[in-house]
Order: structure tokens, then C-alpha cells, then sequence
């Protein structure tokens, strides 16, 4: 079967691997239909984090991409899923046996094994088929589109940060950096119920989204706003997390979402320590997300919660290297895209 | 009346004042006792940095938090003249957001005694009533002096708890005359296993002696816990010293998805964050500083106290207020952080 993969960084290729096996217990067989070009692809692509954690990738280890996908149920082995049903599946690979695992709270697992998409032991979800435990694949209701279902991740990613914070309802929200993990965070802290939600970004087509997404206020720098309860760090950047300690009131709680680049301390950056520190304000990490929060991403949504996914681009997978290519060059801007994984369909 | 002075930086006197006046609102407190502690090392040695933005405004009379006993209780409801009391080193404006919400250990308009404000080491204080807990009958003073250490544990406890369902194993990185209380308290709170770390020798002993399970060294611990972290590594993470490594050994020696409670602020240096910051994004943690304290978290550290009795000092170098404790507290000042505590007393004249 074809597979969208690397084995050499930034030169993304087609590849053929062997035709998936038996099914064990436990097991499904998704035929794969789209999978997103994001960010999690752009950073492989780079290998930036793949060099750090000393992962190899050559002739001998190719890196298959995807973190994100849907497709339809091929064989669902003993589950109650039905052949043809569509499903978003998740990136996991971890034992699937352990309370963490059982309590869907999988980045927890102690043996993860790896991500799709992010290591590259694991393959990643750009491959006409995959098998999986049934339990990482969620099926999804009519009215999700594919495309829609492709971005549950990016959405389950700001639930899973939303809760760490432990958002409530009628809590003012401010948003340092509306890309697309800011975009998600706003659309769900205001489907959790918060107001006057806040968006920050230099970028006017940032902003736009933010607005789009349902932002109350977007700004294009700091200025003298202050005093919100949560405050979200949405950026790669360190520096602006003194912006964050600026917008988030005495005792307010600061979530950190991602890794930021580590090359560049500056004297800002030891003033956040202290002013955290010193006003007692909350520093909030996370990093991934598990099922659980998939899945009340996926119920956001059937409550109405709209993805916004606005002039995307489809392409086929022989399509797919040059277009890789293309969305490194303009990233972070450039079209949303997809990739379409059903070969000869 | 007599009073300790620091007039320079390194230079400590003991000076003859006048009596404070009356003022409205205020209650009259003769003192008894008070525990010197880093502020006061800070103060002595002039070292303003972090602590007073534009350095020391000298003289000033040092001393933070004291006990005493009132002598004239002004318009007080809640004392009476010969009631003994606990004197917060914390002065609160009292009005502003922070404290009618009741978190006034976040006071807009904080001040500390002997810092930037008034110091305690004399013989009569006039103090704002909201600074004075009263004590219990039979109470001693040094137990009741280190209510308002305790109480800044209190803080940090209590936002360790809220913090993370991960409650089992609390971890105290520095054991200095507060970081020890860590010990007994966390025993209170509801932890089964108590690991301290500490550069002295001196005060690993204590802690073991006060039930600490796991004692070491700072590198000897980071070796230990991160060879296993999730069956070594603490949910609660208290850090109680401003050596600039202790919040990325923190960090270093939490679980996933524990909370590492920094006390007071870190020494700092350049690139401090990124010591910590992976750990922090890797492990999920939650980070808190733990500044001060309320006035209701001093109130529970003394009932605290007075149930469990805290931690007794025996060998304690008692100085009292007169030119001959001068030297005393000098000592004190340079001899640096060590298990050997002071205490300020008002010895009554003959």
C-alpha cells in the first residue's frame, strides 16, 4: 500500500509498504480518506524534535506522516463498529490496558510507545490503511464533514488544555497567538462557556480567524488590557509569556500549550519567573491530549460548535510531496490542506 | 525605650527610642519575642535586592514577625490589655481588591516589617490591629513565633492540594528554619512518604529525625528520583529556598501532572526558565508561587501549632534587647543559613 513519508528530512516522497496483516484481538483495519497537512507534519518535515529525541530516520527507518486522519471501517475485527462507518482515529500506540488508558487519558499510559505522526517508530496516518486498537477511533455523527473530523485533534488538543486549567463557565479568556492551535482554544473556551475572550496577534489574518472563531476582541499588540481570569500562551515564542503574565489578573491562571523554541532566553523571560512566582498566578502546562478529550471535542461540535475551516485545498497523494513542500515554504500561512488517501477511488 | 537599628548595611545598633505613640486604630504590644529569619539577614546585611525596589531607607528598626503581650488594647473588640499576641510581619492596606476578597497576602500596598516598614525588635510596637493573632492560654512564644512561617506552608499546602490528585508523596527542596516545618505538616495534610533535600548535612538530620522517609543531598537526589521517576517522584513539590536551581530541581523531581509550589522568589540568573520549562511542558505540571500568607492562614497556623506542638527548639541563641545582643545578631547575619536559630527577647529590666 502507498504511504506519504520521509526518509530524508524535508524530502517527503511515496512510498510502498507491505499490505497491513491479520488483525489481533483487539484490532480494526480503517481505510484511510483524509488526512491534514499541520503542524505536527511541518515539524517532522523540519526534524527538528526527531534529531533532539535522537530518533533515526533513513532508508532502513522511513517516517511516515499523519497525526490527524478519518476514514471508514474496513474490518472491525470483534468491535462493535460497522464495516464502512466513518471514524476520526487517534494517534496512540500506548497498551491500551492500563488505567490510564482505560480512563482514555492516554498520554499518561507509562509504556505510550510512541505517536503517529510524531515518531517514528509509529507510523503516521497518511496510509491507505491502518490498524488499530478499536479503542482509538471515535466514529463520527452526520453533519462532520471529513474535513471537519480531520481537525477534532486541534480541537481535543485545546479541551485537553481548557480542562487542565480548569476553565469555567462565564471566566474572561485572553489568547497570546491565534494561529491554528489559538483559533481552536477560542472556539472551545467559548463553546465551555467562557466570555469576552481575548485574541492576540500581530497577524490580521490571525485576528480575522480569532473573530471568526468567536473572539470577542482581538488586538494586534499588548497594551494596558489586564486582569483576565485564564490566559493562554498559544505561540512558539518565550517572549511574549510576559505578555501573558501582563493580561492575567493577580491569581489568575497562565496554561501553557505546546514547547515553545528554547534558544533564546532573554532578561524578559527570568522577569516572567518572578512575576509568576510573585503574584501568585497559576502556570498551567500541557502537552498532548488523550480520547476523552476527543471525545468532548467531537460532542462540542454535534452541540453546535463550529469548526472553521475556510478555503481549504484537497490534493491526491502523488500530489501530496510537492505540496508538503509548498506548505513548509508558506507555513504558518497558506491554505488548510488535505490530503486524500483513497487510491483509484 | 531600647530597639535594634540597622543604620547601614552591616551595621546594627541598639538604640534608644521613643515609646511609639497612640495611634487610632492601632493596639499597644510589649514585646516578648521575635525569630530571626532570612528577612532579618537581609536587612542586616543590606542585601535589598529582590526584597525593597530602591534599596533600604536607613535607619530603620529590624525585626519581623514577634510576639508580645497588649498593654493598651485602644478600640479593640477582639483584645484586651494582658492578652499575648502573635505580630504578622505583614502590613496589608486592608481596602484594596486583594484583601476584601481575603486574599491579602496579595495586597496591592504590602509592606513587610523590618523591610520596608517598621521593624518589631523593640521594646513597645504600636501595630494595626489586623496585624496581632491572639494567642491561646498557655501558648509559648516559640511555638506561637513560628505561626507565620507555618502559615506560608499553609499557603503552599493548600495550593499543592488543589493543585493535583497526586497527593502521596510531597518532596521539600531546602529545609531551612522554614522548609522544616514541610516535615510535620505535610504528615498533617494527608502525605504518606516525606522526601527533603538540602545542601546541610545538619538539617537532613532534622528532617529525618522529624520523619522525613527519604533525606539527601540536592545532586545525590536528582541522580535517585530520576533513575524511577514515577515511583520516586512527588505529586507535591514544595520548593523553600532562593538557591536559582532549586525550581528546575523541582521541576526535575515531580511526576507527571504534580505541582511543583515555589516559596518566595529564586535568586535567579539568565536562562533560569529554560532549566525548567521542558520538565514543566513534558511532566504537564503546575507551577504556583506561594508569596506570603493571609491573615486566616496565620489563624490556622496557630491552631496548628497549638494542636501539634510544631517544632520545639532547644538549642536556641537567646538575645535580648540591649547593646550586649548587638554581636549576637551580627553573628547571626553572617554566619549565613544553618540549623542554628535566634531569637530577639525582651528581658524585663531589674
Amino acid at each position: 500500500m502507498l504511504a506519504i513519508g520521509q526518509t530524508r528530512f524535508k524530502d517527503p516522497v511515496l512510498l510502498t509498504l507491505p499490505e497491513p496483516g491479520n488483525l489481533r484481538e483487539g484490532e480494526i483495519r480503517v481505510r484511510m480518506s483524509l488526512s491534514p497537512i499541520g503542524v505536527a507534519e511541518v515539524r517532522a518535515l523540519e526534524g527538528h524534535r526527531l534529531k533532539l529525541v535522537d530518533q533515526i530516520v533513513d532508508e532502513d527507518h522511513p517516517f511516515i506522516f499523519g497525526f490527524a486522519g478519518v476514514g471508514t471501517i474496513d474490518d472491525p475485527g470483534q468491535s462493535d463498529l460497522q464495516p464502512g462507518q466513518r471514524v476520526l482515529v487517534a494517534p496512540y500506540n500506548s497498551c491500551g490496558e492500563c488505567a490510564a488508558c482505560l480512563a482514555e487519558d492516554e498520554i499518561e499510559c507509562p509504556n505510550p510507545n510512541g505517536l503517529s505522526g510524531i515518531d517514528v517508530h509509529t507510523p503516521g496516518l497518511m496510509r491507505e490503511y491502518v490498524v488499530v486498537r478499536s479503542q482509538w477511533v471515535l466514529p463520527l455523527p452526520e453533519g462532520i464533514s471529513d474535513e471537519e473530523g480531520c481537525y477534532v485533534s486541534e480541537a481535543a488538543t485545546a479541551v485537553h488544555l481548557l480542562r487542565r486549567v480548569k476553565l469555567k463557565p462565564d471566566q474572561t479568556v485572553a489568547v497570546v497567538g491565534c494561529g491554528r492551535h489559538g483559533q481552536q482554544t477560542i472556539l472551545v473556551a467559548k463553546a465551555m462557556g467562557a466570555k469576552n475572550v481575548l485574541g492576540l496577534d500581530p497577524s490580521s489574518v490571525s485576528r480575522e480567524a480569532a473573530l471568526a472563531c468567536g473572539a470577542d476582541e482581538v488586538i494586534e499588540a499588548p497594551d494596558c488590557r489586564t486582569g483576565y481570569d485564564v490566559v493562554i500562551h498559544c505561540n512558539s515564542f518565550l517572549e511574549t509569556l510576559g505578555t501573558c503574565c501582563d493580561l492575567a489578573r493577580v491569581g489568575g491562571t497562565i496554561g501553557l500549550l505546546g514547547t515553545p523554541e528554547m534558544d533564546h532566553p532573554n532578561a524578559e523571560i527570568k522577569e516572567f519567573t518572578r512575576r509568576v512566582l510573585e503574584t501568585e498566578r497559576l502556570l498551567v502546562a500541557s502537552r498532548s491530549k488523550g480520547m476523552a478529550s476527543f471525545r468532548i471535542a467531537i460532542n462540542l461540535m454535534k452541540d453546535g460548535m463550529p469548526l472553521k475551516i475556510n478555503n481549504s485545498q484537497t490534493v491526491s497523494m502523488s500530489q501530496a510531496p510537492q505540496q508538503f513542500m509548498k506548505t513548509l515554504a508558506e507555513w504558518p500561512g497558506g491554505r488548510p490542506t488535505f490530503i486524500d488517501l483513497r487510491i483509484g477511488e | 525605650m531600647q530597639a535594634f537599628v540597622t543604620t547601614a548595611p552591616g551595621e546594627v545598633k541598639c538604640m534608644d527610642l521613643p515609646e511609639p505613640p497612640h495611634k487610632k486604630g492601632n493596639i499597644l504590644v510589649k514585646f516578648e519575642t521575635g525569630l530571626l529569619g532570612a528577612g532579618t539577614r537581609r536587612a542586616v546585611l543590606g542585601d535589598a535586592a529582590q526584597v525593597v525596589e530602591g534599596g533600604f531607607k536607613y535607619p530603620f528598626t529590624i525585626g519581623c514577625t514577634a510576639v508580645g503581650t497588649v498593654k493598651d488594647a485602644g478600640g479593640s473588640v477582639r483584645m484586651r490589655p494582658g492578652n499575648r499576641v502573635l505580630i504578622s510581619n505583614v502590613i496589608t492596606c486592608g481596602t484594596c481588591a486583594q484583601c476584601v476578597s481575603g486574599a491579602d497576602n496579595l495586597c496591592k500596598h504590602r509592606k513587610l516589617a523590618g523591610i520596608d516598614y517598621e521593624g518589631t525588635f523593640s521594646e513597645y510596637l504600636s501595630v494595626d490591629e489586623r496585624r496581632a493573632f491572639p494567642l491561646s492560654v498557655g501558648m509559648n512564644s516559640r511555638m506561637a513565633i513560628q505561626a507565620t512561617e507555618v502559615a506560608v506552608l499553609v499557603n503552599a499546602l493548600e495550593m499543592g492540594w488543589q493543585a493535583t490528585e497526586k497527593r502521596h508523596r510531597v518532596t521539600i527542596i531546602g529545609a531551612g528554619n522554614l522548609g522544616i516545618h514541610g516535615v510535620w505538616m505535610a504528615r498533617e495534610w494527608g502525605a504518606n512518604e516525606i522526601h527533603v533535600v538540602d545542601s546541610h548535612p545538619g538539617r537532613l538530620d532534622l528532617a529525618r529525625a522529624m520523619g522525613a522517609e527519604v533525606t539527601m543531598l540536592p545532586d545525590e537526589y536528582d541522580a535517585w528520583v530520576n533513575a524511577d521517576i514515577k515511583e520516586r517522584g512527588a505529586g507535591v513539590v514544595l520548593v523553600v529556598t532562593d538557591h536559582p536551581n532549586a525550581i528546575s530541581q523541582g521541576c526535575r523531581s515531580a511526576v507527571s501532572r504534580g505541582c511543583v509550589v515555589c516559596v518566595g522568589l529564586p535568586e535567579g540568573g539568565v536562562g533560569l526558565i529554560t532549566n525548567y520549562y521542558p520538565n514543566l511542558i513534558s511532566r504537564e505540571l503546575v507551577m504556583r508561587g506561594c508569596y506570603s500568607k493571609t491573615g486566616a492562614q496565620i489563624e490556622k497556623a496557630l491552631r496548628l501549632l497549638d494542636a501539634h506542638g510544631g517544632q520545639d527548639f532547644e538549642d536556641v541563641v537567646d538575645i535580648p534587647i540591649s547593646e550586649a545582643g548587638v554581636g549576637k545578631i551580627l553573628e547571626f547575619a553572617y554566619s549565613g543559613p544553618n540549623e542554628q536559630r535566634y531569637m530577639v527577647t525582651n528581658r524585663e529590666k531589674k
